[in-house]
């Protein structure tokens, strides 16, 4: 449905776009995310023909944006980033418009502007005058307006950017619902996590590049999880295990927990995982389960962001929020802990250093 | 360049929604009631004084009434001079100050479609501030000194010079990106138009005559060179064109001037062209044409600048191979 290639923007001399390749199928709901300045808004705006690119192409349903740019107008929906709002119309007005600058009149028009308003859960403010709407309902009054001509491929730039977790909800009720009648849908947000059970595809951008794209299994795999602990269960006493794993010159750090449960932040890729295994079955340790801890999806963007590498130690996993706020607390009673404490450190640190440069930059 | 089809004229969308808008909008009225509150007293003001030179018996004159008919034209036009470059320079900056335009550029609208909409938006509401100040001028047909003919001849060529004026304020407001910019300039050229085009001429006709006297100071022959076709350049400008209109309806030289009061008179004096030459003589008609083309001209590319895909010369191209060179 949507299928870029090797698209490129400058703003002056500053590359914005470096070579985004991406493809959307139709009835996919696509997560396009990326921190500030990413780059999103700008591919987005070259999508639905607002800017120019400078090299690459971009192909809406078979038709070449540039060539095609009228008749992909009566495809494409588009609800920008920022938009304001006509003074002196109301809603059904503002709707009514827009059905004709499409060309739609009359009855047709109004019958059209009644459904979009019920769609969105606007029909009480048919009357109200649209400047005077609170930002979530200006939002879905645009997502009915980018409606008004019935798109196949709909482009949303942070719709929910703005509105409180009610009408996020309702926002991504609207969008599965628009999505169920297969409409393409892409959609633009810096957190990952919120688009996680929405979409069915993902694109990762970061600073003009297309980091990574698939679904989200797809995304979770290719990160990279050497940084999260393994986590082993052993059957009865678990302080054999810790022990030996105390020894492996690649264990950072070793976090006995309640009922065998034992966390490792241990370097190394897959076949050093493997070799830790055989080294603990051979040690006569009676491993019940063995795996890697699955990154949660904040890990994994933070992890593209930094290019792939965890910046300073491992990064924090999902067990791992408690330590570091027990880490000051430990410190001053004891003043020599095992090892928490410079462990942590570093490790608190990770999840900020992406927002750091972002001001930086 | 592709000609523009029909559709592109027709009402269309943003029209209709522009004047929903402006008609929601105070401001038009208010701006009336002033327009006419200031017509009223300057009527009043006339007609009282006439009152007063015929209650001490001198005969009533209809040259009164011409001229006052006279004054509150050129008042007009000095009213449209101000008002519609403020309605329409911002025709289009306001869209986009609101941040309402990349959405309308999105819908199936084209650009000509949307810059045509926005002009006759504009011109409605000026023109329906112009024609409200009609029944004023009405006054002066009660006691007779001005003709239907004259009177619809002024109030057409004020109609079309307020086209001629609103389409500069068009262009300019898609020009730019911020309204007072746009404001600034269209008054700026409007200026540059109507003074600077005389001021031009003026310079010019000094140097020529410091090159005549030269040229017969030094040879003992007089080159008798005038300014001639550069006086043309007075077909843009819209002072020059009403002027002519109402020196032509109402025979200037017959109670101001001596001479030919008529842009032909005055050419004809400082040029080698004859007063009946044809391209003087019909100079209100074509300067109106001339302008309409302009008009035009600035509307059509105005629907090019708002084209967000349109090719532009890219002055980073250079700096950017440079820099990859450099790498
Ligand atoms: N009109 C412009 N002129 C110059 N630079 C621009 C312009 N628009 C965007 N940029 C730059 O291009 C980069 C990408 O911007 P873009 O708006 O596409 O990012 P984004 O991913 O949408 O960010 P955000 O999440 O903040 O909306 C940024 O570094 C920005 O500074
Ligand atoms: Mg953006």
């Amino acid at each position: 449905m949507l299928h870029i290639e090797n698209l490129s923007k400058y703003y002056g001399t500053f590359r914005a776009l470096n070579n985004v390749n991406l493809h959307i199928n139709k009835g996919e709901l696509f997560g396009f995310v990326g921190s500030n300045g990413a780059g999103k808004t700008t591919t987005m705006k070259i999508c639905v023909g607002l800017l120019r690119a400078d090299s690459g192409r971009i192909v809406i349903d078979g038709y070449e944006v540039r060539k095609n740019t009228k008749l992909l107008k009566q495809k494409v929906g588009y609800v920008p980033d920022f938009f304001g709002a006509y003074d002196n119309l109301t809603s059904i007005e503002y709707l009514n418009f827009f059905a004709n600058a499409y060309g739609i009149y009359g009855k047709e028009a109004d019958k059209l502007s009644e459904d979009l308003l019920a769609l969105v859960n606007l029909s009480d403010k048919r009357n109200h005058e649209v400047d005077g709407l609170s930002r979530g309902m200006k939002q879905r009054l645009c997502l009915a307006r980018a409606l008004v001509h019935n798109p196949d491929l709909l482009v949303l730039d942070e719709p929910a950017s703005g509105l409180d977790p009610k009408a996020r909800y309702e926002l991504k009720e609207i969008l599965k619902s628009l999505s169920s009648m297969g409409k393409t849908i892409v959609i633009s947000s810096h957190i990952l996590p919120e688009l996680a059970e929405m979409c069915s595809s993902f694109g990762i951008i970061d600073r003009g590049v297309m980091k990574m794209t698939g679904t989200l299994r797809d995304i979770q795999q290719a990160a990279n999880f050497s940084s999260m602990p393994i986590v082993i269960v052993v059957r009865g006493d678990s302080e054999p295990a810790v022990q030996a794993l105390r020894e492996l010159p690649a264990t950072k750090y070793v976090r006995p927990m309640a009922e065998g449960r034992i966390e490792v932040d241990y370097l190394g890729g897959i076949d050093d995982e493997v070799e830790l295994l055989k080294i603990l079955v051979n040690k006569g340790i009676p491993v019940v389960s063995y795996g890697r801890m699955e990154g949660t999806l904040e890990n994994v963007f933070l992890q593209l962001m930094n290019g792939g590498q965890p910046q300073n130690g491992p990064a924090p996993g999902p067990v791992q929020a408690a330590p570091p706020m027990q880490a000051p607390m430990q410190a001053a009673p004891q003043p020599a802990p095992m090892q928490p404490a410079p462990m942590h450190a570093p490790m608190q640190a990770a999840p900020q250093a992406p927002a750091g440069q972002e001001v930086a930059r | 360049m592709k000609l523009p089809a029909i559709k592109d004229f027709k009402l269309n969308a943003v029209l209709f929604k522009d004047l929903r808008q402006k008609t929601k909008r105070s401001q038009l009225s208010v701006s009336v009631f002033l327009l006419n509150l200031f017509l009223s007293l300057i009527a009043i003001i006339i007609l009282l004084s006439v009152s007063f030179s015929a209650a001490s018996y001198s005969p009533l004159d209809n040259t009164v009434f011409t001229v006052f008919f006279i004054v509150l034209g050129f008042m007009e036009f000095g009213f449209i001079l101000l008002t519609v470059p403020a309605v329409t320079s911002g025709a289009i900056t306001m869209e986009r100050e609101k941040q309402t335009f990349d959405v309308l550029l999105t819908t199936s609208l084209t650009t000509r479609q949307i810059i045509w909409g926005k002009y006759w938006a504009s011109l409605a509401q000026v023109i329906l501030l112009i024609i409200s100040g009609f029944p004023v001028f009405a006054l002066v047909f009660m006691y007779g000194g001005v003709t239907f003919f004259q009177a619809f001849g002024v109030l057409l060529t004020l109609l079309l010079l307020t086209m001629y004026i609103s389409a500069i304020g068009l262009f300019f407001s898609a020009k730019m990106k911020k309204t007072i910019v746009a404001t600034v300039l269209t008054y700026v050229i409007l200026l540059v138009l109507m003074f600077g085009t005389i001021s031009m001429l003026l310079t010019a006709g000094g140097i020529i005559e410091v090159i005549n006297s030269i040229v017969l100071d030094n040879t003992g022959v007089d080159p008798d060179l005038k300014i001639d076709f550069l006086g043309f350049i007075l077909y843009v400008n819209p002072l020059c064109t009403i002027y002519d209109c109402m020196a032509g309806l109402f025979n200037f030289d017959s109670f101001i001037f001596g001479s030919d009061a008529t842009m032909a008179g005055i050419l004809s004096d400082v040029t080698h062209f004859s007063s009946n030459n044809i391209l003087l003589t019909l100079w209100t008609p074509i300067s109106i044409v001339v302008q309409m083309l302009i008009a035009w001209g600035a509307l059509e590319r105005a629907s090019v600048v708002i084209d967000p895909l349109r090719k532009k010369a890219d002055k980073y191209a250079r700096k950017r191979k440079r820099n990859k060179q450099a790498a």
